[in-house]
């Protein structure tokens, strides 16, 4: 499913991540390390925001060769995120929805589900932190993706919402096929979803637990 | 009081001068490089003598002074600087203080130049207007400071101003192509201001300097090319604004031709004050086509600026030379009559090769 090739990652000609090579199989994935290990840096390198030294293919799709096709299957819910705060949720999720091109009402589904439709339309600055992330969490769900990265799901939100979020991976691993790249640093419960490898993410590089 | 200072040295006073670092060299290089030292010595003996030209002084100064008042404001609203807020634990009369250097500090373009009008004012004796300058400059800074105490003593946002434009705004969908243009009008006021005023004076000066002698095209196009080097700014904003707030959208899949478009349609409105300002005042030899073309060459300017942005390891110096030498290779180009829509052209090539090369490569070290 998801090739890393002599993946290398520096900022500021220090080194973050150096992956020889890494198959990740179809499933859902943890992914865990401390704080400042390089999760998000390899989820954000996968997703095709940051530029890196390497090759990354999901399903022989080239994340640099071919920029659109990869971009409609790999989907990235950052851990922080951080938004122009005089926009509307509902502006970001729509221009996101249109160009992931999400099915019709999809988008009204998500945001009802995850209580985003309540709040919506109001500016983004008058946002808590876990409203914030909901908007974030859902537009990783838009379109017809292969597989999505939850960068951190599970902080900030409501309980309601941890829920909601296990019951949509859940729903869209067995449903529709989708893999997951989860990272965390707490646990998350095994008996809800069905973990099917660990990565750890430690000394500038990725091992299988 | 001197660890206060130094906080607010370093979070507000250089973060100021860096992100202005582009404005002030346009200020500089438009009030030093069109006029000579004699000229200002003229511009300010006159300023002495006569009170509506000293009142267009204190408008521009007091306009500065707005701006450097909404950057600080902006930068205590953010989320990074709320730990500044604790300010408030510091003595009232230290507090107080230390804000009035603050604002001195930041409004140090125009109180060096009114050092220099105080110095002509003791020549000539003119003691009532000195008595003006100095009175202004302290209204400033002290107009300043008690705005930034009245700020401090309320650390939420929305206790000091609602924001019935943004509401409005709300109600309904913002297409893509307007994020940075509602990004400038809400984070970026006055700076949107002044280089509009800039460039829209420079294209009025220019058209009716036009019919006063044998001018042809080319004097147009230059006009075209200090409005593209007056758009330099916002490239720059355009491009922290992406990395900063909308760094997603490279996870979206935007063909080029997508991508282009959108940066295309935000300058184009941006360039819409330019584009009426040209329309209106265009000199009667000049045909409407040129017009176009002549938009179409600023708008290439800009375009092909903003996609420089993306080329990594580029410090800020070696920018401005480029910078600087780009504007000289177009001015000798316009000299030799080149036109202005053949140059359009090629720079809009170059703008998209620059952006098909370097977009997705671009690092954004702040």
């Amino acid at each position: 499913m998801l090739n890393i090739q002599n993946f290398l990652k520096t900022y500021n000609n220090h080194k973050i991540l150096e992956i020889e090579n890494l198959q990740i199989p179809e499933g859902i994935h943890w992914f865990k390390g401390i704080n400042g290990s390089g999760k998000s840096t390899l989820f954000r390198s996968i997703a095709g925001i940051i530029p890196f030294k390497g090759n990354i293919l999901f399903n022989n799709t080239d994340c640099r060769k071919e920029v659109v096709a990869y971009r409609l299957l790999v989907n990235l819910s950052e851990a922080e995120p951080l938004y122009p705060d005089y926009l509307s949720g509902y502006d970001l999720l729509s221009f996101m929805a249109e160009a992931k091109k999400a099915r019709d009402g999809q988008l009204k589904k998500l945001a009802d589900s995850l209580g985003v439709s309540q709040y919506w339309k109001s500016p983004i600055g008058t946002y808590s932190s876990g409203m914030q992330k909901k908007i974030s969490l859902l537009s990783a769900f838009l379109g017809s993706p292969k597989l999505i990265m939850l960068d951190e799901p599970l902080i900030t939100i409501d309980d309601r919402s941890v829920q909601i979020v296990y019951e949509l991976v859940k729903d869209y691993y067995e449903k529709q096929g989708v893999s997951f790249l989860l990272s965390s640093h707490q646990d998350f419960r095994f008996e809800r979803l069905a973990i099917k490898n660990i990565y750890l993410v430690q000394n500038q590089t990725v091992t299988q637990q | 009081m001197k660890s206060l200072i130094r906080i607010l040295n370093l979070t507000i006073i250089k973060e100021y001068y860096r992100q202005n670092a582009v404005f002030i060299f346009a200020v500089m290089m438009f009030a030093f490089g069109f006029l000579r030292a004699v000229e200002h010595i003229t511009i300010i003996k006159h300023a002495l003598k006569y009170p509506s030209i000293l009142g267009f002084f204190f408008l521009a100064w007091a306009l500065h002074g707005l701006k450097v008042t909404l950057f600080t404001l902006r930068l205590l609203e953010s989320k990074q600087n709320e730990f500044l807020y604790h300010a408030r634990l510091f003595p009232p009369l230290k507090r107080f203080c230390a804000f009035c250097l603050l604002q001195l500090s930041l409004i140090q373009l125009t109180f060096l130049y009114s050092l220099a009008m105080i110095k002509f004012g003791i020549e000539e004796g003119k003691l009532l207007e000195i008595g003006y300058i100095i009175g202004f400059n302290v209204v400033l800074i002290v107009v300043g400071a008690l705005i930034y105490e009245y700020r401090i003593q309320r650390p939420n946002a929305e206790q000091v101003r609602s924001k019935p434009i943004q509401k409005l705004f709300a109600q309904f969908r913002t297409p893509p192509y307007l994020f940075f243009v509602r990004y400038l009008f809400s984070k970026q006021p006055v700076l949107l201001l002044l280089t509009k005023l800039f460039c829209c004076l420079i294209l009025l000066g220019i058209c009716n300097l036009y019919p006063t002698d044998d001018y042809d095209e080319r004097l147009l196009a230059l006009g075209g090319l200090f409005v593209a080097a007056g758009h330099t700014v916002f490239c720059q904003q355009y491009f922290i604004f992406e990395n900063k707030f909308m760094l997603i959208t490279k996870n979206l899949p935007l063909s080029d031709s997508q991508r282009l478009v959108h940066y295309l349609l935000a300058y184009f409105l941006l360039l819409l004050p330019e584009i009426i300002v040209l329309a209106r005042n265009l000199p009667d030899t000049v045909s409407y086509l040129f017009i176009v073309f002549l938009m179409l060459f600023v708008l290439s300017m800009i375009f092909l600026n903003h996609h420089v942005q993306y080329i990594n390891n580029i410090s800020h110096d070696a920018f401005m030379q480029r910078l600087f030498f780009t504007g000289i290779l177009f001015l000798v180009l316009i000299m030799f009559k080149i036109p202005v829509i053949l140059m359009a052209l090629i720079n809009f090539s170059i703008a998209a090769f620059v952006f098909k090369k370097h977009y997705f490569l671009s690092d954004f070290n702040p």
